[in-house]
């Protein structure tokens, strides 16, 4: 893999990953999510995936709006 | 089973069923979603779809976890919706990237380049290293005044052996965006190149950062220009492809 980007390497391969929480993809609605998992089967949404701009004015897809992890 | 009633929930990306009130009803039954279904928000549909490249355009590799990222199996299915979707007339690809992987970059590019449908770009913040085919493979291409772009070469990272052919391949995959990018901009090889290899403006690496209006005097991009600029230019655009949809057919 060749990477192109004025960043400098050391940056973008740093792995101090102590504080960054597992942050899950979900389907949901037919759109995609990066949902951090919480309780009760639910997870906190953390970036909407769409190329919908309407999805994002949403008020129940807002980020830290809890939707849940599983599809029945 | 807390989940049963899950089904019940309207589908929202489909207007025709959010007006069902029966399905709204067992929306309210579900406690643990807070404050679901409290709002009514009209439905409307863009035409236009837009497409955020933002942070690293990730490829073959998964960067570590403190990058944002792009990911490109992401992104080409989105491509595909958006070309086979009839409800879809036209998409606006939004970049604030700092490169990423070349390969990557190149195939969301060469994607966009072969839609049917009208695309246009928009730099904001920054279109860098990767991100520049990126922004010129849209039918027209916007910037931000302020946004910048950097063109430096591409450097090997990982196991670069001391041999002509390290060299030779490096050359290689440096044609690849260099040939893509004066195929589908205004600017001269000769003159990408003279960028690319410029010295004295970049502190840590060779090449040259290029301003909104800077871009588009190098033939670049199409215009320097926002957000209002970009949505009518796709509009223009989907104007004069119906027009000519229309002459197609009376022939």
């Amino acid at each position: 893999m060749i990477l192109y980007t004025p960043m400098p390497l050391e940056t973008v391969m740093a792995s101090d990953n102590d504080a960054v929480p597992a942050y899950r993809e979900v389907q949901y609605c037919g759109i995609s999510f990066l949902v951090e998992p919480g309780d009760k089967g639910m997870g906190k949404i953390v970036q909407v995936r769409s190329t919908d701009p309407y999805v994002y004015l949403k008020p129940e897809f807002q980020p830290g709006r809890e939707i849940p992890l599983f599809n029945g | 089973m807390p989940f049963d009633q899950e089904q019940e929930f309207p589908d929202t990306t489909n207007p025709q069923k959010t007006g069902n009130r029966k399905r709204r009803q067992g929306v309210k039954k579900i406690d643990t979603i807070k404050e679901y279904g409290q709002t009514d928000i009209p439905e409307t549909k863009s035409n236009i779809h837009c497409l955020p490249i933002v942070g690293q355009i990730e490829g073959h590799l998964v960067l570590p976890p403190q990058n944002k990222t792009t990911k490109y199996e992401h992104i080409i299915p989105q491509l595909v919706a958006v070309e086979q979707n009839p409800d879809i007339e036209g998409l606006l690809v939004i970049l604030n990237t700092v490169g990423g992987d070349v390969e990557a970059g190149l195939a969301i590019a060469e994607m966009i380049v072969s839609m049917s449908k009208p695309t246009v770009s928009l730099v904001l913040g920054g279109g860098h290293s990767i991100g520049v085919p990126v922004a010129v493979s849209a039918q027209y291409s916007f910037i931000a005044e302020t946004a910048t772009m950097t063109i430096h070469p591409i450097r090997l990272s990982g196991l670069v052996i001391g041999v002509p052919q390290t060299w030779e391949y490096l050359e290689k995959m440096q044609d690849r965006v260099i040939h893509f990018v004066t195929k589908h901009s205004h600017i001269t090889e000769e003159k990408f190149r003279q960028l690319m290899f410029r010295t004295g403006e970049l502190a840590r690496d060779i090449g040259t950062v290029l301003l909104g209006n800077e871009a588009v005097d190098v033939g670049l991009i199409n215009a320097v220009g926002g957000l209002s600029a970009a949505v009518e230019k796709v509009q223009e655009l989907i104007d004069k492809q119906k027009e000519q949809n229309k002459k197609g057919r009376n022939r």
